[in-house]
């Protein structure tokens, strides 16, 4: 089983996610900001992390994912962004992850089913 | 007022060559002051023979404000208003017409001109219009600017509101998905922590639509006010009463040092916001076992509301964002307390309602002091 960091300002969201992910057999660290986020992760050395875009401003979530890829520890975890862009902005807005713009590898939309997240969560974890 | 000018760039589009030249000597020294906005305006003159020469060069840098001759050789003032400058609003035109007919004024304004001279005109009636124009080019330059700054906020606004409203249902939605599956097993009490943190949330969601709402009524003025002399310490006291299972919970010591008979003509419903979002904030951020001191005093023509608190404070640069709209202190201490993010927001606005103000004393780890000055 997997080691998964959930970075989210939202307490209720960690905990839906640690419930979630630890009932599928998961080893769970949470940070609820971006910059503890980032310490933890260089720390714990998870195997996926799950991190939200908005926190504290609209786009915290992309900085820390700049900041994850550019350390050479976190470089190449997989990254499952949390977002509401489709709420944001209509159904019809596909996000892509950009190495760029957005380095993440997969989105899960909120509000989140347990299914897809469990779904997302195996893929990159590659199983 | 400042001292360096801002140049304004003016065009003169005529076929007289003796009135490009005139109006560019008269012009390339005169100086209009703007009060209103604290600047002052000179111009640098170009002048063109006729509208198809100007219309060429209109696309790399526009004038500011154009005289436009009625009658040109070619194209006329009247079509370049009509087909060009009339789609922009920020350039002013004057239009220079042969005769004072009120006919063609009446057209050139109409089609958007601003003004208009009519030939031949004397150097002061120039600078007297093109004062005017600049004037008016300046001033309207300003309300755009206000205009977009206001768009600008309101949706930053619109866009954390919406936020606000969404993470809490997406907090229960999470939840249901869980309890939907049965996560936890079959037993219900398995899921009392969910269904509590639910309810939370959704009272979380509903005090920030109240506050919306009150915040709403305050800025629109839509909401009748009734001035009636409150009797001060009595509110106060039906605000720390309100916060008492609160304040129990955290066993804090609570005090109220009330100046006798200090009344205030003001509306009920407002005082008691006032009130009541300093109160409820001063015990929700205090730590265990702290206190909470409201006082109450007439100081220099104004009643004087203090409310302090043993928190953790605030540190300068927050203090200074903390009565903007949904501006929430987030730290650890903090993160796990509801609130709307409105609520001192709403209270600064109600100050201001009475021409009296809020402002927040604090100092990190030690507590923060409210201060509400409310003129007599």
């Amino acid at each position: 089983m997997a080691k998964i960091l959930c970075i989210d300002d939202d307490r209720d969201v960690i905990e839906f996610l640690t419930l979630t992910l630890k009932a599928a057999g998961h080893t769970i660290e949470t940070a609820p900001d971006g910059a503890s986020g980032f310490q933890k992760a260089l720390a714990f050395l998870p195997d996926l992390i799950v991190l939200d875009v908005m926190m504290a401003n609209t786009t915290e979530g992309v900085g820390t994912a700049f900041d994850l890829r550019g350390n050479a520890s976190t470089a190449k975890t997989p990254i499952l962004m949390l977002t509401s862009i489709n709420q944001e902005f209509g159904n019809a807005f596909k996000l892509q992850s950009d190495a760029k713009n957005l380095p993440v590898d997969d989105f899960v939309e909120k509000p989140i089913a347990s299914k897809t997240l469990l779904e997302k969560v195996n893929r990159l974890l590659g199983k | 007022m400042s001292s360096e000018p801002e140049t304004l760039r003016l065009a003169v589009v005529d076929d007289e060559l003796g009135i490009r030249l005139g109006v560019t000597s008269i012009l390339s020294d005169v100086t209009v002051e703007i009060p209103e906005v604290g600047s002052r305006v000179r111009l640098q003159v170009s002048s063109w023979a006729d509208g198809e020469s100007f219309l060429a060069a209109l696309d790399g840098t526009a004038p500011q404000v154009v005289l436009l001759d009625s009658k040109l050789p070619g194209i006329g003032g009247m079509e370049i208003l009509e087909g060009t400058l009339s789609g922009r609003p920020e350039v002013v035109t004057i239009m220079i017409t042969a005769y004072a007919t009120l006919e063609s004024a009446v057209r050139a304004t109409k089609l958007g001109a601003y003004d208009f001279l009519a030939k031949p005109f004397t150097p002061e009636e120039l600078r007297v219009t093109v004062r005017k124009a600049i004037h008016h080019h300046v001033l309207a330059a300003q309300a755009r600017r206000l205009m977009e700054e206001n768009r600008r906020v309101r949706f930053q606004f619109i866009s954390v509101l919406a936020h606000e409203l969404k993470s809490p249902i997406n907090a229960v939605d999470g939840y249901l998905d869980l309890i939907r599956n049965r996560l936890l097993g079959d037993e219900l009490a398995a899921y009392g922590d969910m269904i509590e943190r639910s309810s939370l949330r959704i009272g979380g969601m509903r005090k920030l639509i109240n506050d919306l709402l009150d915040l709403t009524r305050i800025e629109s003025g839509q909401r009748v006010r009734t001035l009636e002399p409150l009797e001060l310490a009595e509110l106060a006291r039906a605000a720390l009463e309100g916060q008492e299972t609160a304040s129990r919970a955290l066993d804090l010591a609570v005090t109220l040092e009330a100046e006798p008979g200090l009344t205030l003509q003001a509306d009920r419903m407002e005082l008691e916001m006032i009130l009541n979002n300093l109160v409820s904030n001063a015990v929700k951020y205090n730590r265990p076992g702290g206190r909470v001191t409201v006082r109450l005093a007439r100081r220099d023509g104004a009643v004087e509301l203090e409310v302090a608190d043993t928190g953790w404070g605030l540190s300068r640069d927050e203090a200074d964002r903390l009565f903007s709209d949904f501006v929430r202190i987030k730290n650890d201490h903090t993160r796990d307390i509801p609130g709307s993010g409105l609520g001192l927001s709403l209270v600064k606005k109600l100050c201001a309602l009475y021409g009296g103000s809020v402002t927040v004393e604090s100092e990190p780890t030690v507590g923060s002091t409210f201060r509400v000055r409310l003129p007599l």
